[in-house]
């Protein structure tokens, strides 16, 4: 069984339809890479999914079975229980959620306590163990967050999460206010963290070269909706959505010797725009009548891959057919 | 980089702010000795990350800031000259912000936002007006701009913005534009059109412009010249192509080895995680504390910018092979150097 599995998720906000009929599954210790631009839905996706919705955001539609129970009908109380234990979120803003007024400690041992009550002996032990995991010396544990980087609160927002050994960790752009160098860093240890801890994670970004790096499936979502899902390396690769070629194609492999500047001609797309149709057909180069008509499905095949383009859904069609 | 005189000219240019941390009062050294010019017509790339001040650049490039010690001398003039008139230096120097949901004022429409510059600095009005409005909004493509002009920012995207932005910048016939990130906060799909829009300025409008970035590839992509800055101080300069795809300096290579880069195998990316969170002492070299290659004499002195080839140069003691005193002489150095800024 996955550990989550999303089925035909849809969120609104009012009249706004944020994330629509979205469906995947993550299976236990891996990384699903959520990739998208502004009004892709992409955050709302990782929010929703946390329960973490603010009104007037609400699930409309769907299901999020995670580690066999459906999380939509669970009340807060019964939420709280999962939280952080089973399920943790690091969110872009992660180094100002953490407390200002509370030391990093007491941030560890308000959470442990909280949650999954310890002695003081093992806990102090659990704090130095977590700041090492994320190469923060023990020293910073009695300092106040503002006298920490950028990087090492971010960092220290990681190590929070993990503390409860929780099955699942939502990251939400993560490194985006990072400095590269910080990124890096960040990428480099979270794999690092996975590899001894196994827990899974959705890994929330815009940046498609940063997720192709660390995530072992990407979902890459536009519109609100799935447009494709590839194992990383593959859609590094061959990525088969005209949106996924066209975004690869803005992230230059740096040691090139020639480095054009491409983007993907026209707007992001409007999450209010309710017309029917692919919300990619305005910007895509492979756009056809039916394009603009009727929305792509999308097709999930059993390698846990996927793809919501006529496009490429009749070209595949005519492959297999020979 | 020519022999003839640039637009801008920074020289040995120095700011400290005092700032209070924790209760007690500190010096923040965000630019420590720094100079670089722009050539005209060329574009200059700033590059540095967060603390390396980049910002506080432009702003004293912009004549928001005063330096402490060092010059900045536009169109032959020093920057304390063009002072005595503030807004002539300003029709000459606009700058192009980083988030354009913010740069312009959500109540005004697109035709306010570009005739304002053109009735306080160029005295235009009516028919004059009306076509030079039009005129700027075609040079940053917004067009059809009949469908433009009555717009209010709240109902245009990220970059449609920028480009206003951008238009009203270029109202006043500026020579050099200062863009501070202005592609960071707008989506990738959207970033290249802005930065094509920058190119095409120079080239058809002949703006010199100081792109200021943390963005090392955006920065090879765009910029004749790049600038690397790390906490205060030149690290490296030099043609972009050469600075971003073969960086010499230390922290130059650490900075392009942690592009995310999904193409190179994981242990070209791979960095020294031990590091990262070290600060340098004064005194020796502002890199030093992170530096992998970090030797004895990198905290005795202040390592200078020393040609490597081409009009590559870098601030490393790996390539500075001058004695310490020989080639030294007090006052000759950049003024990083001097005891007391």
């Amino acid at each position: 069984m996955a550990l989550l599995a999303v089925e035909h998720l849809r969120v609104t906000y009012g009249a706004v339809e944020a994330v629509r009929d979205v469906s995947f599954e993550l299976e236990r210790g891996e990384i699903l890479g959520i990739v998208g631009e502004s009004g892709s839905g992409k955050s709302t996706l990782g929010y929703a999914i946390a329960k973490l919705l603010r009104p007037p955001g609400q699930i409309a539609a769907g299901r999020v079975w995670f580690d066999g129970v459906d999380l939509v009908p669970l009340r807060e109380r019964d939420l709280k229980a999962i939280r952080w234990r089973e399920l943790a979120v690091v969110m872009q803003s992660g180094m100002n959620a953490l407390n200002p007024v509370t030391p990093i400690r007491r941030q560890f041992e308000d959470a442990i306590l909280t949650h999954r009550p310890m002695g003081a002996q093992a806990m102090r032990e659990r704090v130095r163990e977590m700041l090492a995991l994320v190469n923060i010396e023990e020293r910073y544990a009695d300092h106040y967050p503002h006298e920490l980087s950028g990087g090492m609160k971010q960092r220290v927002a990681i190590a929070l999460a993990l503390v409860l050994d929780p099955k699942l960790i939502i990251f939400d752009e993560p490194t985006t206010a990072l400095d590269v160098v910080v990124q890096r860093y960040i990428v480099q240890n979270l794999k690092a963290l996975r590899a001894r801890y196994h827990f899974a994670a959705l890994f929330i970004s815009h940046d498609l070269g940063t997720v192709l790096e660390i995530a072992d499936r990407v979902a890459v979502m536009y519109g609100g909706r799935l447009v494709e899902i590839q194992d990383a390396r593959a859609l590094l690769k061959r990525p088969r959505h005209p949106y996924t070629q066209a975004l690869l194609r803005c992230f230059p492999d740096p040691r090139d010797e020639r480095i054009e500047v491409v983007g993907i001609p026209g707007t992001p797309p409007d999450l209010a725009d309710l017309r029917p149709g692919c919300a990619f057909a305005p910007r895509c180069s492979r756009a056809q009548d039916r394009c603009w008509q009727e929305t792509p499905a999308y097709r999930a095949e059993a390698d846990g891959s996927g793809v919501a383009c006529h496009a490429v859904q009749d070209e595949e069609a005519v492959h297999v057919g020979h | 980089m020519s022999d003839t005189r640039a637009l801008v000219e920074v020289d040995g240019v120095t700011k400290t702010y005092r700032t209070r941390r924790n209760g007690r009062w500190q010096l923040v050294r965000a630019v420590r000795g720094v100079s670089f010019r722009i050539p005209s017509q060329h574009i200059v790339a700033l590059v540095g990350e967060s603390g390396s001040g980049k910002s506080t650049m432009a702003k004293l490039v912009t004549a928001v800031e005063r330096p402490d010690h060092g010059h900045i001398v536009f169109d032959g003039r020093p920057i304390e000259e063009w002072r005595r008139n503030l807004r002539e230096y300003r029709r000459h120097v606009q700058m192009v912000f980083q988030d354009p949901y913010a740069a312009l004022n959500p109540l005004n429409t697109v035709r306010y936002a570009i005739s304002r510059p053109l009735v306080n600095y160029r005295r235009l009005s009516q028919g004059a007006l009306e076509a030079e409005i039009r005129r700027i909004l075609e040079t940053v493509h917004l067009t059809p701009v009949d469908e433009f002009l009555e717009k209010l920012p709240f109902e245009l995207s990220g970059g449609q913005l920028q480009r206003v932005v951008t238009a009203r910048a270029l109202a006043s016939q500026p020579r050099l534009i200062v863009a501070d990130e202005p592609v960071s906060m707008l989506d990738v799909s959207i970033r290249a059109e802005i930065l094509r829009l920058l190119d095409e300025l120079r080239s058809r409008e002949g703006v010199s412009i100081l792109y200021i970035t943390h963005d090392l590839i955006s920065a090879r992509m765009l910029a004749d010249d790049i600038v690397v800055l790390y906490r205060g101080t030149v690290v490296e300069e030099g043609a972009a192509s050469t600075v971003a795809k073969a960086p010499r300096h230390p922290y130059t290579q650490l900075l392009l080895r942690s592009i995310p880069n999904p193409w190179a195998p994981p242990e070209e990316t791979a960095v020294d995680l031990s590091r990262i969170d070290r600060v340098s002492d004064e005194g020796g070299c502002v890199f030093r504390a992170r530096c992998p290659q970090a030797m004895e004499r990198c905290a005795e002195a202040v390592p200078r910018l020393t040609a490597v080839g081409g009009q590559q140069r870098v601030a490393c003691w790996l390539y500075d092979r001058a004695e310490a005193g020989e080639n030294a002489p007090e006052g000759g150095q950049p003024s990083a150097l001097r005891p007391g800024n």
